[in-house]
């Protein structure tokens, strides 16, 4: 469960809510010490690149998208889908090298979720069987949350499940109980970082709950752990 | 139009909250660049008889012929002179909700994300300051606005307040748009991020140094 070990976490992981990835726009994400360049082409389609610049280094994810392809801010150069350098502003006559290129990663979208994977292993099982979430697209996300605790604790608090996917039930501020299906992840040291979906198709009025509930959750669980280490 | 001349530096938010302001509702100025780093200029006699506690961004000629006043000072009584200024009633709203909301990010403005102004400039000009202090605060000021614009997003709306841009947005944008410069990305922040772009694309959206205008 700790990013923090050598090596490559292994598996689908979850990136980011399709929705806070608009078309032609990069977002930038990390699996351990693997840092990504997540972008959406204008056609809807989601690449996942490593996030530094072949050419001096900078973050993709700092760029934009330009016709299609990743575009580092910097001097320009641009990246297609399959990570191979397209333009370089500097020498438009002048067509890349094909050994200029930048890793690449499988991306899919499900759940409304975007997932990639590091392993570099052939994707095998689809996320949904991974991560045991439900085969249909029949959830409503509601909004990712960071939480300053580590995993374990906030797995604990909700309800002592060993996964990183957890479906409960969870009492709102007002109305019925959210039906909410939680994919949590480490982020860095001592945060976590969670998915947050309702089951079901939801209208505004739970999804709001569900937000309600999220910044609930996430306050309790934080001043709790900072009550713990003053404590020890 | 009354001849209005702002005193700005150009690498300072505040004063780009001014130019930005102008650009957005259309209100012509004359700018006077102020060297403030390294020249101190802030601080010179001229300077000080326009903004006695040595304030930017300043404003001259709403009140009087240009000079014959003190001038106006600080981004937020600025903003708010434009929007008097402006043809455009839609900056002026009067419903007391949307009256309200907007004070309220402003006054937010002003005090909680003052950690993060502070962080960029010492980030950017050097100075010195308790910045673990400062970048927490920061974090828990960026934490608010992205709760905020969450819920404004599952209530289909886009903007702080209101069903449209007001200046509420354009004082907050600024030290989110610039908070890379201060060491914090966007990527915690998507609702943020999605705002930031709504702004971008507004027409007049003027950008500077440190603020791409696409992307
Ligand atoms: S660093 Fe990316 S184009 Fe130069």
């Amino acid at each position: 469960m700790q990013e923090t070990d050598i090596g490559t976490i292994p598996g689908w992981q979850p990136l980011m809510l399709s929705l806070d990835l608009p078309s032609a726009t990069v977002s930038g994400a990390q699996i351990g010490e693997q840092k990504l360049a997540v972008w959406r082409d204008s056609k809807g389609q989601v690449h996942v690149s490593d996030d530094r610049c072949p050419h001096r280094g900078m973050r993709l994810s700092l760029g934009f998208v330009r016709e299609d392809m990743l575009a580092c801010l910097y001097h320009g150069w641009r990246f297609d889908e399959g990570g191979h350098c397209r333009v370089i502003p500097a020498h438009p006559d002048i067509r890349p090298a094909s050994t200029i290129c930048v890793p690449v990663f499988p991306a899919r979208e499900h759940a409304g979720l975007i997932w990639t994977r590091v392993d570099g292993a052939d994707t095998g099982d689809p996320p949904e069987t991974e991560w045991n979430l439900p085969e249909t697209e029949h959830v409503t996300p509601v909004r990712t949350i960071m939480i300053n605790v580590p995993l374990a604790t906030v797995m604990t608090q909700l309800g002592g499940a060993s996964g990183t996917c957890v479906r409960i039930s969870a009492a709102a501020r007002k109305g019925p109980p959210l039906s909410l299906l939680i994919v949590a992840r480490p982020a860095g040291h001592a945060r976590t970082q969670l998915h947050l979906l309702l089951e079901g198709k939801a209208p505004q009025t739970l999804c709001k709950q569900a937000a309600f509930w999220a910044m609930d959750f996430r306050d309790a669980t934080e001043r709790e752990y900072a009550g713990d280490g003053s404590d020890a | 139009m009354p001849d209005l001349i702002l005193f700005d530096d150009e690498l300072d938010e505040n004063c780009y909250r001014a130019r930005l302001a102008a650009a957005l509702l259309n209100i012509p100025v004359r700018l006077h660049a102020v060297n403030v780093v390294p020249g101190s200029e802030q601080n010179s006699p001229w300077f000080r008889a326009l903004s006695p506690t040595g304030r930017l961004p300043a404003l001259t000629g709403v009140t009087g012929p240009a000079d014959s006043l003190p001038a106006i000072c600080g981004a937020n009584a600025i903003m708010r002179t434009f929007s008097a200024l402006t043809p455009d009633p839609a900056w002026r709203p009067e419903t007391p909700p949307l009256v309200a909301s907007i004070a309220h990010w402003m006054d937010f403005t002003a005090s909680s994300l003052a950690p993060a102004i502070q962080l960029r400039r010492i980030a950017m000009f050097g100075g010195k300051a308790d910045t673990r202090t400062l970048l927490e605060a920061s974090h828990d000021a960026f934490r608010i606005m992205e709760d905020h614009m969450i819920l404004r997003r599952i209530s289909g709306q886009q903007w702080f307040a209101g069903e449209s841009v007001t200046l509420a947005d354009i004082a907050l944008f600024p030290t989110f748009a610039l908070s890379r410069d201060a060491g914090i990305g966007h990527d915690p922040y998507p609702a943020l991020r999605r705002w930031m772009r709504n702004m971008k694309t507004l027409p007049g959206f003027i950008a500077m140094p440190g603020i791409p205008d696409y992307g």
